[in-house]
């Protein structure tokens, strides 16, 4: 008999712990929903720096992701069959000038996974911008690659063009020093994080796979990514 | 009788320094080399627990009598854990970019020995109020350990505090990346579990 008042017991308060925080769940899971919206698009709208997210209202952001980024092709890498979420930015809302393409990029970082965009110009020749939209590195030291200096070299545009053969896209190199013209790494190369090198190495890796990927998927197609 | 004399004044106060939870009870010291490398972080996560030590407390003080002795501590964790997913909710819905730092420390309040240990040794034997406040208690007296750590750990470490460049950093400031690495902070906690202890023990005439 005892025995069961403990179950009951043990059944009736977790139910009731249970109801509750379900319910706190339930009541929050629009805003939360919104807030992981809204987070998403003010990611967009700097990656192809299409204006100032601290400047600019929730409505606007909206707006500005609706007209300005299209959001509805998807590529295929031929090698791995991947399907590749396509971004096209344009100009203005009229979209009849297209200023450069966005795709994610995704791998292990330290910790755990990393997520986030790259942006690359309409020639396919450089980068425009770099999102980090999902890491938990080390706060201070690998969560930095969310911190303007990590992504301006991208900003500013590395090299993305067909490497030589066994040559990466991409190289991670130390602050304060800049590649030789003629080597492999000139123009190619961003800073490593100090007291992070594992986080930086895990960019370089998921980042030249995902260019790799990117323009196997966009040189396969019959007339171009556009 | 004043405050300070009465069984919840007593928690309030003794939580504080003499039987701090963190250097004289050595409780919650996971998340004090977590959490300390940068002090906005420190201060979420001592809210956080704060919240979490007192409702719980008063909660499993409320209780006492109706929970039976046997499943006890499995009510306290489901007690502890709903009161730490109400605050993960509440960051989340309320505080989006702040959850994105902090997110994964807040689950780790659910397994905080102090959380666990003054429900155990305080609140399932006293009424609710002195509950609430050896709660309160001892979460101020893990926070004010955590500040004293993450304030040297980012100034030394970062050359910031709250994210705030220091005064003239350029000048005096070099880089210790240690101390934003897990080995600061078991530094840093020796060095303020040593000045704690000893300064306890002298005052109470305990130092040989």
């Amino acid at each position: 008999m005892k025995r069961v008042k403990i179950v009951v017991f043990m059944v009736a308060i977790a139910a009731l712990y249970g109801a509750g925080v379900t319910g706190l769940h339930l009541s929050t899971i629009k805003t939360v929903e919104q807030n992981n919206r809204l987070i998403e698009q003010k990611a967009l709208v700097e990656l192809f720096g299409l204006g100032d997210v601290k400047m600019l209202s929730k409505e606007k952001i909206g707006q500005i992701v609706a007209t300005q980024i299209d959001q509805t092709e998807t590529l295929t890498d031929p090698q791995t069959g991947k399907t590749i979420p396509l971004l096209k930015a344009y100009d203005s809302a009229a979209r009849d000038h297209l200023t450069a393409y966005g795709f994610p990029f995704s791998g292990i970082g330290f910790w755990a996974e990393i997520k986030g965009y790259i942006a690359v110009d309409a020639s396919l020749q450089k980068t425009v911008g770099l999102k980090v939209i999902e890491q938990v590195e080390t706060p201070g030291l690998g969560a930095r690659i969310e911190e303007p200096f990590f992504v301006k070299p991208f900003a500013n545009g590395l090299d993305i063009s067909t490497p030589a053969p066994g040559k990466s896209y991409i190289y991670m190199g130390t602050a304060g020093s800049t590649p030789d013209p003629g080597t492999p790494q000139y123009g190619r190369t961003f800073d490593a994080i100090t007291g992070a090198t594992q986080t930086s190495l895990a960019m370089e890796r998921m980042l030249n796979a995902a260019v790799a990927e990117f323009r196997r998927a966009a040189d396969n197609r019959e007339a171009g990514v556009q | 009788m004043s405050f300070k004399d009465t069984l919840g004044g007593r928690a309030l106060i003794g939580n504080l320094w003499r039987d701090n939870p963190v250097f004289r009870q050595v409780l919650g010291i996971c998340s004090a080399l977590a959490v300390t490398n940068l002090l906005k972080n420190t201060l979420l996560m001592c809210g956080g627990l704060v919240f979490t030590a007192a409702l719980s407390n008063f909660t499993v003080s409320l209780l006492r009598k109706t929970i039976p002795k046997q499943v006890r501590m499995m009510v306290q964790v489901l007690i502890i854990a709903a009161y730490v997913i109400i605050v993960d909710i509440f960051i989340r819905a309320q505080f989006p970019e702040i959850h994105k730092t902090i997110g994964p420390y807040v689950g780790l309040i659910i397994t905080n020995c102090i959380i666990m240990g003054r429900a155990e040794a305080f609140a399932s034997k006293n009424p609710a109020w002195p509950s609430l406040l050896d709660g309160i208690g001892a979460g101020l007296g893990y926070s004010m350990v955590l500040i004293v750590i993450a304030v040297f750990r980012e100034a030394l470490g970062f050359g910031t505090l709250m994210g705030i460049p220091l005064p003239a950093r350029d000048i005096w400031w070099y880089q210790w990346t240690i101390m934003v690495m897990p080995p600061g902070a078991f530094f840093m906690l020796a060095l303020v579990a040593w000045f704690g202890n000893s300064y306890v023990l002298k005052k109470e005439g305990g130092a040989k």
